[in-house]
């Protein structure tokens, strides 16, 4: 009798690509679920904004390219996409902004580079460096911590924000009055503080006081929380997150220990804006970064170098996005430099040249 | 014991309990066995037994056929019904040559010889033991045991590792072993030890065999061999993996374990021999696991070598709708067979037959995320997502770099890859690919040398060729120059003479000689006809006759018109109003004339000669006699010319007058001289060549034959010397007329005459090695008359010498012929 030929090995783990997005998507909820109780219905609605009109878009653009779209969908790595630029997005955004990032990441990011595994560059942070420099204004501005506000804001009156500009009661978001809802985050208030020494700042900004940063501490830890459950899943090494946090504690540390007054504390740096989502969810994208452990060493390290040098001296208060997509133009140069020593052999080799 | 650990590996459930339930049991006797000659790396063994032969349990039925190679015994007793090709359990599908032994039921054993006192049994007596049981490695590659063993020669070795890990899931026939045969394979490993003599031994077995280790334990307990548990992981087994477990030592890429003072045996081939070192028992049967969910008895069996494998499944309650696929060997690294009408062969250590549930199809790839899990899981440390990458990309160059090769196909990386991507299957084919590609530019690399080779040899055919026609050409302008030389002083003399009736005369003469020419080229003609039908074998002898009759005809006409030319001058010159020197001239000029003709008729009749020749070389028995017969009158022809043209040129010497020009004929001549000792050393030089080819070959009556061809070429070569030295001699002396005459004929002549010689004794020789070959080839009908194969073996090879040394004298003798200078 004939039995069918199949290569080996035969057994497989059950752990398929859809498994690994829908873990990653998973450990989101946490800082997802720290944002909403913190900044109000803003970033879920972002994320679902992003999520619907992603996985539309992923689908229409296989069509277009005459591909089957549903392996695409049901590999949930769209879905993982759109989750991140929406956790990214300022909550409260007006709509068309996840929807045009949603865009640039799903169709130019990563369909025009051809699809999932091929795309060079992470598509969230494309998304979110074009939206930044396209639209300033709707990008730094954050709702200001719920607790910061006498009110919080509901679902429908969110809603109405997010699609209409304008408060259930009449008011607007943007435009006058808004600073009662939104604020620069700390990082963008810092940067901003031009002469004045740093306690001076938080002395002077009653409506962002010095420990407003713990505000975003607790989403930041959330976020941490569920990097560490990536980690102790396997889906990732811990290469990038330490090698990212770490070169920025160091630099972070040095300036301040030579400059407490005009340089912002190491906690600041580690624990505000996106350190620890960009530590654990973006610059971990493994299509985007080095490969080899050696490789992700120089790769995170290279992000945490970059962030510090963005946010201090650049002009952008917060950096992950420019300092993910420099390191993923360096991502293959570093892959060529850093192969690990293979078995049997006595150094590695380096460069893709034939060694003379 | 310190251990050490390897990057990567991983942890599939190892399902092995389903195949230790029961105790190890003996498989029935087969029926019949099919016994590949190759189950090993290596040479093919080569068949002992013929078809029809009866053969005995454990008698050696094929040969090991080189150094790396294994003997084949028969595993069953019966008789041999069949050796041909059959499919064998192989990846690609593949058949090869197998012996096929239908059984007689008996099991009936050769007399086994066992080494009775093995402690003290030296090293080449325990090897050739192991040779000749045709042991090989049993873990899965069926390296040649006896081989590995040897390894002591080059290597110092200070570690003898025994392979117990048995790391892949499902399969646990070393297990069995173990635990069934502790004793036997301590024995095996002390065997071991006494080859190799290391200082340490250890036996590395993973964790999850606590029966086995038990059993190890006591059978170890007053030796000095160590049992070292290690860690259950995949592939604790690879032999590279295992070896630095143990010892914290890499094998060096593309080494061996030996480079680092460790070898390496399985348990089951440390088992197989002790049996054929203490019993004497050959490698006829092993251990093997059946198992899968798709079998209802999943067990060990002892199994004899050959065993078809639908027998065993039989036995084993298989199922096959329930089977999503069979698989030889484990699920990480075992193929899948397309047919269960295969044999067990020596490497067969399981045979897994999962249900769909337990291994489901394949799912479709997609795309590679670069998750870099596959990277975490490489035991040799590779990046295997690149290479995947360049694999796909077919960039090999990129992929050697990246250690394509020191990758051991474990299949870790596509057991943990998220997208399903067959990983192993894309280095398969990238390793082929490259494999191929070297092969092909080996192979470039030689056709270029040889093409090399060829250009340079056609290079100097070419020049030779080349030097020759000069020659030739040099010859010819200097005999026409000699004809004008002569010819001026006929015209020299008539305008003083010049009358009337001369004029008439000469006009008749005129006409003659067109007639003459006409004469000569119908000559020629039927010359051309009868050497073409000559040269072709179907020519009918009448046409042939027609021919001759035709040529005959052409020739006396010829003569005719000469003779009338002759007579027509004579007449003139009796009839010359002034006996002015035209009378000397006159007859000169004539002579002239007849002796331009002759040498033209001789040109015609060399040609005839060399066609005739090239004609004979390549002529069979048959037609050859004819063509001899035709060579020797175009010969005849050739010598009855040169006579005459002898004469003809002696008689224009006598006369002083003619002498013209003498020394620019003088300068001619003396080139001719120089070329034909130029064209003589070449011909010494060749047959020279020809002697060291002779010698090479060992061919005394060659050797004999090239001799005396290189001391007639020398004589030539001598002979021409002289001529160019007396030449040169005379020269400054310029007119010396006797010598310009005599020199004119007889360089061409000799010459001739010496190439006749050795065209003769080449002739000769192709006479003799013909005669030579056809009473080989008598011989060869008689041994087969006889049906003796030893007898026609010999006589073949008898034939083929005689062949080789026929055509070597028909080279000799057609280069002999090309070599002639006309």
């Amino acid at each position: 009798m004939a039995f069918i030929r199949v290569s080996s090995p035969h057994l497989h783990r059950p752990l398929s690509t859809n498994k690994v997005m829908q873990t990653v998507i998973l450990a989101t909820l946490p800082g997802l679920a720290a944002l909403t109780l913190l900044f109000g219905w803003g970033s879920l609605i972002n994320v679902i904004i992003a999520s619907v009109v992603g996985l539309t878009f992923e689908a229409l653009i296989l069509k277009i390219r005459q591909r089957n779209p549903l392996p695409a969908i049901k590999d949930n790595s769209a879905l993982l996409t759109c989750v991140l630029l929406g956790i990214a997005l300022p909550p409260l955004a007006p709509w068309w902004l996840p929807v045009t990032g949603t865009f640039v990441a799903i169709v130019i990011a990563k369909q025009l580079y051809g699809g999932l595994g091929n795309n060079p560059f992470n598509p969230a942070m494309v998304a979110y460096a074009l939206l930044l420099i396209s639209f300033p204004v709707e990008m730094t501005q954050w709702v200001a911590p719920a607790a910061l506000l006498d009110h919080g804001l509901s679902l429908g009156q969110s809603f109405s924000a997010v699609f209409n500009g304008t408060l259930l009661n009449g008011g607007t978001l943007f435009g006058s009055g808004t600073d009662a809802f939104t604020m620069a985050t700390p990082l963008d208030g810092f940067k901003h503080k031009g002469a004045l020494m740093a306690d001076e700042y938080w002395q002077q900004n009653s409506a962002q006081p010095e420990n407003i940063w713990q505000t975003w501490a607790i989403a930041s830890t959330a976020f941490l929380l569920g990097g560490l459950y990536l980690l102790w899943k396997r889906i990732f090494t811990w290469h990038i997150p330490v090698a990212m946090l770490g070169s920025l504690l160091v630099m972070s540390l040095l300036f301040y220990g030579a400059d407490a007054s005009n340089y912002a504390s190491p906690m600041v740096h580690l624990f505000s804006g996106a350190t620890l989502f960009g530590a654990f969810f973006i610059a971990t994208d493994p299509v985007t970064a080095a490969t080899s452990n050696k490789g992700k060493l120089w790769f995170g390290a290279g992000i945490g170098v970059l962030v510090y040098v963005i946010r201090t001296w650049g002009n952008y208060p917060d950096a992950i996005a420019f300092s993910v997509l420099l390191m993923n133009f360096a991502a293959p140069f570093i892959d060529y430099y850093t192969q690990p020593r293979s078995f049997g052999h006595s150094k590695a080799r380096k460069g893709i040249k034939n060694e003379p | 014991m310190r251990l050490w650990d390897f990057h990567g590996g991983i942890h599939p459930e190892e399902n092995k309990q389903q195949s230790v339930q029961q105790a190890l049991v003996k498989a029935p006797l087969p029926k019949q066995v099919v016994l590949p000659l190759q189950q090993h790396i290596g040479a093919p063994a080569e068949p002992l037994v013929s078809v029809g032969d009866t053969v005995k349990t454990g008698q050696l039925i094929a040969q090991a056929d080189d150094f790396i190679s294994a003997n084949i015994h028969a595993s069953i007793s019966g008789t041999v019904t069949a050796i041909d090709e059959r499919p064998i359990p192989h990846a690609s599908g593949m058949s090869d040559l197998c012996i096929v032994i239908e059984s007689d039921g008996q099991d009936d054993w050769v007399k086994l010889e066992p080494i009775a006192d093995w402690q003290n049994a030296d090293s080449e007596t325990l090897l050739n033991a192991i040779a000749r049981a045709g042991i090989v490695g049993m873990g899965g590659a069926g390296f040649p045991t006896a081989v590995k063993a040897r390894i002591r020669e080059q290597h110092t070795i200070d570690t003898l590792v025994i392979n117990a890990a048995e790391c892949e899931p499902y399969i646990t026939a070393d297990d069995m072993a173990m635990r069934t045969y502790p004793e036997r394979l301590i024995q095996g490993v002390q065997i071991l030890s006494q080859l190799v003599k290391p200082s340490r031994c250890l036996i590395g077995i993973e964790d999850n065999k606590p029966e086995a280790i038990k059993a190890l334990h006591s059978a170890t307990k007053d030796t000095d061999i160590d049992v070292v548990v290690v860690p259950t992981k995949y592939p604790s087994g690879g032999e590279k993996q295992l070896i630095q477990i143990l010892t914290g030592r890499e094998v060096p890429s593309g080494g061996l374990p030996a480079d680092i003072g460790v070898i390496c045996q399985n348990v089951g081939t440390a088992i197989a021999i002790a049996k054929a070192v203490i019993l004497g028992e050959p490698l006829i049967s092993r251990i093997t696991t059946l198992t899968g969910n798709a079998m209802t008895r999943r067990q060990n069996v002892d199994v004899r070598l050959g065993t078809p494998i639908n027998e065993l499944l039989d036995f084993a309650g298989f199922n096959a709708a329930l089977a999503s696929r069979l698989i030889m060997g484990g699920p990480m690294m075992g193929f899948t067979l397309t047919s269960d009408r295969l044999p067990v062969v020596k490497t067969t250590n399981c045979l897994l037959a999962p249900t769909s549930q337990e291994f489901p199809d394949p799912e479709p790839e997609s795309p590679c995320i670069r998750c870099g899990m596959c990277e975490q899981a490489c035991p040799a440390e590779l990046l295997p997502q690149q290479l995947h990458w360049f694999a796909k990309a077919e960039e090999f160059e990129k992929a050697q770099l990246f250690n394509l090769f020191d990758c051991i196909e474990c299949g870790a990386c596509s057991y943990v890859c998220p997208s399903s991507i067959p990983l192993v299957q894309y280095y398969r084919f990238a390793k082929t690919e490259i494999h191929k590609e070297q092969e092909e530019a080996k192979k470039a690399e030689r056709a270029k040398i040889r093409f090399e080779q060829r250009q340079a040899r056609l290079e100097r055919e070419e020049a030779e060729k080349i030097a020759a026609r000069n020659a030739r050409m040099a010859a010819a302008a200097a005999k026409s120059a000699a004809a004008k030389a002569a010819a001026p002083a006929t015209s020299g003399a008539s305008p003083v003479t010049q009358g009337l009736a001369q004029g008439l005369d000469e006009a008749a003469a005129k006409k003659l000689k067109i007639q003459r020419a006409a004469a000569t080229v119908a000559l020629k003609k039927a010359e051309k006809a009868l050497t073409e039908a000559a040269l072709d074998s179907n020519a009918s002898p009448d046409n042939k006759a027609i021919l001759e009759a035709n040529h005959k005809a052409a020739q006396e006409k010829l003569a005719a018109i000469d003779q009338q030319l002759n007579g027509g001058a004579q007449a003139k010159t009796q009839a010359g109003a002034n006996p002015q020197p035209a009378v000397a001239t006159n007859p000169n000029g004539l002579d002239d004339a007849a002796l331009k003709k002759l040498k033209i008729q001789r040109a015609a009749a060399s040609v005839a000669l060399k066609k005739t020749e090239k004609a004979l070389a390549e002529a069979t028995d048959e037609n050859r006699v004819q063509l001899e017969a035709t060579f020797k009158a175009a010969q005849d022809k050739v010598s009855d010319i040169e006579q005459q043209l002898g004469i003809a040129s002696a008689q224009p010497a006598s006369n002083e007058q003619s002498v013209a020009a003498p020394s620019a004929d003088q300068e001619k001549i003396l080139k001719q001289a120089k070329i034909a000792a130029a064209a003589s050393k070449a011909a010494m030089k060749k047959a020279e060549k020809a002697l060291v080819h002779a010698q090479s070959i060992g061919d005394t009556d060659e050797i004999a034959a090239k001799e005396a061809a290189i001391v007639t070429a020398k004589a030539n070569a001598e002979k021409a010397a002289d001529k160019l030295a007396a030449l040169q001699g005379v020269t400054p002396k310029a007119p010396a007329a006797a010598s310009h005459s005599a020199s004119d004929a007889t360089p061409e002549t000799d010459l001739a005459a010496k190439q006749e010689k050795a065209l003769k004794q080449a002739k000769i020789i192709v006479a003799a090695t013909r005669t030579a070959l056809k009473k080989a080839k008598k011989a060869l009908a008689e041994a087969q008359d006889s049906k003796d194969p030893e007898a026609i073996k010999a006589q073949q090879a008898v034939v083929e010498r005689c062949k080789t040394k026929f055509t070597g004298a028909e080279q000799t003798l057609a280069q002999l012929t090309s070599s002639d200078v006309c």
